[in-house]
């Protein structure tokens, strides 16, 4: 018997196998075409952040064949809840947020951790710290003169821009909320900077990556009021039933990036991030953290 | 009324009256025009108080959608510049700058300077008079600038105050602009300073205050409305007083021509016909009416030149009528007083040269003769002649008795053969010897009839009281008595 008179006798046994298969593929979560959506966490602006970010869904693409879009998302919230209900298969989300969600959501798969370049040493590391500026020119030299003055964090879910500050300010006695005349909050810690620069605040809680870009851009203007402990860096995870195979892939595609990578220069160049590829690290990296955010 | 007042009245008359009506017209336009730049005017203010109600209405939509949603409200709490901004910026269409600030005062975000807040508006009015009552609607200071400012509490739980948002756009001449209709209209705001919405270098036509309807709208200054002089209504004025003084001018020169060309032309008719009058009414003699016209000829107008020159041409016909007159008057007495045969003086004309004579001889005293000479034995000839050569005798003696006389002698025909001498300023022996001499000077003159011709002479001188007829009578009686005599012969009568 030939294959087309097989085919023929059971067409419609074969389109019933093949449309299980198809529903199968989907009710697995992952078409069969490899479609990845890869959110981040809106910690600049957006349009900086989505630019440098479809760089690695290229990257991506490049390396595990699967078609990867990337998405940034409104806020934290917004991240939280798409990785909650499976909206987005890859999440690069900062530290603060990690243990949140992986304290709400166990289940979920740690990929990597993302790594950057220290502009201090030049070791790579995945680590970085969390700065308090003031100008340089202004009359605060230290965190007891920025007593009944202005000061801004980024936003109450960032690691850098917040919890950090918060933490190594309190350590020392100082409650921002009674402490400082008004604690503003300007979500993008770019915006700190630029606040800090027209004089509307007297001091800021900013990322050391945006200290640095701060000084190349807009010069040595800063004063640095304290530095905080080293915060492990941004986690890049799945959702909680994403397959083991797929977590794999996509951890051997990141950890296999050069630290010269074009997606590094970019996130330099755009976003001012000292990024250095990426490493693993494991879940349990992160307990310094949880200790520091106790 | 003269001919010239007459004519001024006439051509003067309907020109004022044309002025008089072009300028009433022009003044109903005019009034017309002002009514309906009147009415367009007052559109124009409704349109500009509606157009800054219009912002107004805007600006306070603007506050209460900025103070009311929910996200807004925990971010004003929160302090979350971020979230007020992203807000802030999506109202900052058509306005100048939308700022929220917390209960103390301090900036919290500004639209759409995005990096400048934290700054303390509490010492504005605005701020004060939103955090208390909920609403500040009018103009006031927002950073440093005068402005249209609209400002709404916020709060949560809708009666606890979190924070105000303001609303605010600065007032300069730009925005201003953008109320007027055109630009005859300039929109004025006096405030701190005077903002206008347009040059005002023009002179202005009007200036109104404009009231912003708007309740509660609490102004820190005031609007007012200008009004450039139309480009019409200044034409219009224009016309007006064009057609004023050109009116005036019209006539005037009308008049001062008139009468500069009534003088000239008409004057001299005048003069003329004063002239005829001064003659007519014995005022002048006819030789100066023609030396007056003489002098009239020398004016301008042909016409008149031969109006004069056939007037004076009347005159000279009616001199030299006059003259003729005068001529056939002479001639008229002479025949009258002429015997036509002898052509010496007749009877009535001796008559009165006896009466003139004796009167002249009683004034100064002077003597008189008179001779009465009649020819001897007339009709014998007449009867052997004919009555032809009777009249030759007569004409001849005559004659004689002529050339023998003085000139101041006044020989005359007396009767039919009679002729009388009245010889003045001779006395009795002058008088015989006149006569005398008259008697023998005819008798030796030759007679067409052949024979001696002889006369017979009674004279007599005047006594006083003498009348022309006792004279004459005497003279009469001495001819009688020189008939009787023989004839041919002189007799004096020298008493009564």
């Amino acid at each position: 018997m030939s294959v087309l008179s097989f085919a023929q006798g059971n067409a419609v046994a074969i389109i019933r196998i093949v449309l299980s298969i198809i529903l199968l593929c989907s009710l697995s979560g992952q078409a069969l075409a490899g479609e990845v959506k890869i959110a981040v966490f809106p910690s600049n602006d957006p349009a900086k952040l989505q630019e440098v970010m479809d760089v690695l869904a290229e990257y991506l693409s490049e390396k595990t064949g699967d078609d990867v879009t990337a998405v940034v998302t409104r806020d934290y919230d917004e991240l939280a809840d798409r990785l909650r209900n499976r909206s987005v298969d890859i999440a690069w989300i900062n530290t603060l947020n990690y243990i949140r969600i992986k304290d709400e959501i166990p289940s979920i798969k740690y990929i990597a951790t993302y790594m950057e370049k220290n502009e201090h040493t030049g070791r790579i590391m995945p680590y970085y710290q969390a700065y308090v500026l003031a100008l340089s020119n202004s009359t605060i030299r230290s965190l007891d003169d920025l007593r009944g003055r202005r000061f801004a964090f980024t936003d109450e879910s960032s690691t850098s821009g917040y919890a950090y500050p918060a933490l190594m300010l309190r350590k020392m006695g100082i409650d921002p909320r009674r402490y400082f005349r008004k604690v503003f909050f300007l979500k993008q810690h770019d915006r700190v900077i630029e606040a800090l620069l027209r004089g509307s605040i007297d001091g800021g809680a900013v990322s050391d990556g945006t200290y640095f870009t701060a000084v190349d851009r807009a010069g040595d203007k800063f004063a640095i009021l304290a530095k905080s402990d080293p915060i492990p860096l941004d986690a890049i995870v799945a959702p909680p039933d994403s397959s083991a195979e797929f977590v794999e892939k996509y951890r051997q595609a990141l950890v296999s990036m050069p630290s010269d990578h074009s997606f590094c220069h970019t996130m330099k160049s755009v976003l001012g991030w000292s990024a250095a590829g990426f490493d693993v690290r494991g879940d349990s990296f992160y307990d310094t953290a949880r200790e520091a955010l106790k | 009324m003269s001919l010239k007042n007459k004519l001024l009245l006439l051509i003067l008359a309907p020109i004022a009256v044309l002025c008089v009506v072009n300028i009433l017209c022009v003044e109903r336009v005019a009034d017309r025009f002002e009514v309906a730049m009147r009415e367009h005017r007052e559109q124009d203010a409704t349109a500009v108080a509606r157009s800054i109600e219009g912002l107004i209405e805007r600006q306070c939509n603007a506050a209460v959608n900025l103070s009311k949603p929910q996200e807004i409200r925990n971010a004003v709490q929160a302090a979350d510049n971020e979230v007020l901004y992203g807000w802030s910026e999506s109202f900052t269409n058509g306005v100048d700058s939308v700022s929220f600030a917390d209960t103390q005062g301090l900036v919290l975000s500004r639209a759409p300077d995005e990096f400048r807040f934290g700054d303390n508006v509490s010492n504005t009015n605005w701020f004060g008079a939103a955090l208390e009552t909920g609403t500040f609607c009018g103009t006031a200071r927002v950073d440093g600038f005068e402005s249209m400012v609209c400002a709404r509490r916020v709060s949560k739980y809708d009666d606890v105050p979190i924070g105000v948002v303001c609303v605010a756009t600065r007032i300069t001449p730009e925005l201003l602009g953008r109320f007027v209709p055109n630009h005859t209209v300039i929109l004025k705001y006096t405030g701190d300073q005077v903002v206008r919405s347009g040059s005002a270098g023009d002179t202005i036509a009007m200036s109104t205050p404009l009231v912003i309807p708007r309740k509660g709208f609490r102004g820190a200054g005031f609007f007012s409305l200008e009004y450039l002089p139309d480009q019409y209504q200044r034409q219009l004025v224009g016309l007006k007083r064009n057609v004023v003084v050109s009116g005036v001018v019209a006539a005037s020169v009308t008049l001062l021509a008139l009468v500069i060309l009534l003088s000239r032309q008409i004057g001299p008719y005048s003069t003329v016909v004063d002239h005829v009058l001064g003659y007519a009414r014995d005022a002048m003699s006819l030789n100066e009416l023609r030396e007056r016209l003489v002098r009239l000829r020398a004016r301008p107008s042909r016409e008149f030149g031969r109006i004069v020159d056939a007037l004076i041409r009347m005159v000279d016909v009616i001199t030299g009528n006059f003259k003729r007159i005068e001529e056939y008057n002479d001639r008229l007495t002479v025949l009258a007083n002429t015997d036509t045969l002898t052509g010496l003086q007749n009877r009535k004309r001796m008559d009165e040269i006896l009466e003139s004579e004796i009167q002249r001889a009683e004034r100064y005293g002077s003597p008189l003769a008179v001779l009465l000479a009649d020819i001897d034995h007339f009709k014998r000839i007449n009867d052997r002649h004919g009555h032809q050569i009777g009249d030759q005798v007569l004409t001849v003696t005559a004659f004689v008795l002529n050339s023998g006389s003085r000139s101041v002698d006044q020989v005359g025909r007396w009767g039919g053969e009679e002729f009388l001498i009245v010889a003045p300023g001779i006395d009795g022996e002058g008088a015989a010897a006149f006569a005398e001499k008259l008697r023998v000077a005819v008798s030796k003159a030759s007679f067409p009839c052949g024979e001696s011709v002889t006369i017979s002479v009674g004279a007599t001188l005047l006594k006083p009281d003498d009348s022309a007829h006792s004279l004459v009578g005497r003279a009469d009686s001495a001819l009688y008595e020189a008939k009787n005599a023989g004839r041919n012969a002189v007799r004096l009568a020298l008493h009564c």
